[in-house]
């Protein structure tokens, strides 16, 4: 249940940063802020986005793993607080 | 005769092969920049139709900012740079609100985010077939239009209201110039670093200061502090200006990366209080000196703290610049006493032309000369000017403007929301972030809506980061919503609300 929900949110976060760069080719291992896919302010609100959306809750040092600044890492971030 | 475009033409003739420019890894001589600059200004004529061209400015890349405002400039035309991170729906509205007339960007971004309008579109990444031979200096039109007092608008919120467009003529542009060469005895040898958008005045004002000294500029298209910190390290970078977020996200790396910043001669910090004791350490660690200013995009540079005082009046945004006066006025908009608070109003000659249309409220900002700036400030009898606040209602997140009507009129649209309150909240990262206070009759959690109608229909910048549901909103005793009182209460609850951001952006750790 918790991996089918993953494409889920993989999506959600996918479209997000779409809807901010209409041109670009992502995939689910890109890194939205290395790649400077989102400003600073965009990034701040996906994150919060996601938190009110999915009804979880990141701690800031919990973003310092690059891992989760990918769409999939994220994403499974997500649904792995679902099961915690 | 166009005063910008005849100075930099003088500064090309002066050393055509220096490198006035550096964007990443690309590097562009003045010789260089003089012809892009004269084939956009042709090209700008030959699609004008004949008319003034007022062209909205809408790219994400400098060398399109460098060349396109000095070849308005050489044109008498009007330059209006915008925020491309606005929404299409905010951009289309500023290009109404400044009565553009020709759109210039990557050909790309502009239809898919404009599509069609009646706008002249003109492409930098594309190349013109056919061009008009015209003598552009000798051309009547061209002399015609130099008259003009708006050769450059900033608009003042990328916002979705109404923007306030600050319209600055080119004699000024080049005596603000000449204000920061004398300020801070910058030479043809300098190399100043921008990190700052051209939307924005400070961008714009880090163009124009090294390219019409002759100087080299180096640009940033993206701050981070490692970027940052390698770029002032690999051209030696000699002056800048740090929008307070930038030099907070810096503030550590200064000193442990002291070695390799002795370029620095002088770094200028902006509404960035920094204490007395980090700047002294910075200076011997770097040897480069801290200068504070005070002003805004309608009158410029209207106060400097120059390190000869920093120790003593380290709590003031300094004294008065030459030729600069500045009054404390009292609610009846009479001088106030020394050390009383009341409004700042600054007499410059470096100040605007108006706002764009708008003689109404350029009439009202002013008093005697004097530009009403709607802050909040004390001066003290050696006339050392303290900030204290700001009167009007208005958010600084970033460094940018942001109208909480904007947002309050965006976030109305919600069927099921009564009445919201807009207000900044204290940031250590940003300055400030939005909360938005929200009251419904709903029992069921409407937040995530919100955030869903924040993100569609609110540019990045202005979407709350913060929503709150309280029963009721504080009210003054006239009955009007307390912002004052909002923001007294909500500032005590911000515990680090952008230390994720700080983590992820640069690698900070956090206590938790």
């Amino acid at each position: 249940m918790k991996n089918e929900r993953v494409g889920e949110v993989v999506e959600y976060i996918t479209s997000y940063i779409q809807q901010h760069n209409d041109d670009i080719s992502i995939n689910d291992g890109s890194n939205f802020v290395k790649e400077g896919l989102l400003d600073s302010f965009a990034i701040l609100s996906l994150i919060m986005t996601l938190e009110s959306e999915f009804n979880v809750k990141f701690k800031p040092i919990e973003l310092a793993n690059e891992e989760l600044q990918t769409i999939k890492g994220l994403a499974q971030a997500v649904c792995n607080k679902w099961s915690s | 005769m166009s005063p910008i475009y005849s100075r930099f033409q003088q500064m090309v003739l002066l050393s055509p092969d220096k490198v006035a420019l550096h964007i990443d890894e690309q590097h562009y001589t003045y010789a260089q920049l003089l012809d892009m600059v004269d084939n956009i200004a042709a090209r700008i004529l030959t699609h004008c139709n004949g008319i003034r061209p007022r062209v909205a400015l809408i790219t994400l890349d400098q060398i399109d900012n460098v060349c396109v405002s000095l070849a308005l400039a050489k044109l008498g035309g009007c330059c209006i740079p915008m925020n491309a991170h606005m929404l299409p729906e905010q951009l289309q509205q500023a290009c109404e609100a400044v009565d553009a007339t020709m759109v210039i960007g990557k050909k790309a971004f502009i239809k898919k985010t404009l599509g069609q309008t009646q706008l002249t579109y003109l492409f930098t990444d594309t190349v013109d077939e056919q061009m008009n031979n015209i003598d552009m200096l000798s051309d009547l039109r061209v002399q015609e239009w130099m008259k003009a007092d708006d050769y450059l608008i900033t608009l003042s919120s990328g916002s979705t209201g109404k923007p306030k467009p600050i319209m600055i003529s080119q004699d000024v542009k080049l005596a603000r110039a000449e204000q920061t060469w004398s300020l801070y005895q910058l030479t043809a040898n300098d190399i100043v670093l921008c990190a700052s958008p051209f939307f924005h005045s400070l961008g714009q004002r880090l163009t124009f200061v090294p390219l019409l000294l002759g100087a080299e500029m180096v640009h940033l298209s993206r701050f981070t502090p490692a970027a940052w910190l390698a770029a002032v390290k690999l051209q030696k970078v000699s002056f800048i200006i740090a929008v307070s977020s930038h030099l907070y996200a810096l503030k550590n790396s200064l000193l442990s990366n002291a070695q390799a910043l002795n370029s620095l001669r002088t770094i200028v910090t902006s509404s960035a209080p920094i204490d007395a004791a980090f700047k002294a350490q910075v200076f011997q660690a770097i040897g480069c000196d801290f200068h504070e200013i005070y002003g805004a995009t309608e009158i410029a540079v209207a106060t400097n703290l120059a390190p000869k005082d920093a120790s003593e009046k380290y709590q003031t945004v300094g004294a008065p610049c030459e030729q600069v006066n500045v009054l404390v006025l009292d609610e009846d908009l009479k001088a106030a006493e020394v050390g009383e608070i009341g409004q700042i109003a600054v007499k410059s000659p470096l100040r605007f032309n108006g706002y764009y249309k708008n003689e109404s409220l350029s009439q009202a900002a002013l008093k005697d000369e004097y530009f009403l700036t709607g802050d909040i400030g004390k001066v003290d009898h050696e006339g050392f000017l303290t900030y204290v606040g700001r009167q009007k209602d208005i958010i600084i997140s970033g460094g940018i403007n942001i109208y909480p009507k904007d947002i309050e009129t965006a976030l109305l649209k919600h069927e099921l929301l009564n009445e919201v309150a807009v207000v900044g909240i204290d940031d250590s990262l940003l300055g400030e972030v939005i909360i938005a206070v929200c009251i419904t009759d709903n029992n069921n959690n409407i937040e995530p809506e919100l955030r869903k109608l924040s993100n569609k229909t609110l540019a990045p910048f202005q979407r709350p980061l913060k929503f709150f549901f309280p029963e009721f909103l504080p009210l003054t005793s006239t009955g009007k919503v307390s912002k004052l009182m909002l923001r007294e209460e909500y500032c005590e609850l911000n515990d680090g609300w952008t230390d994720m951001l700080r983590v992820m952006l640069y690698g900070e750790q956090t206590d938790e």
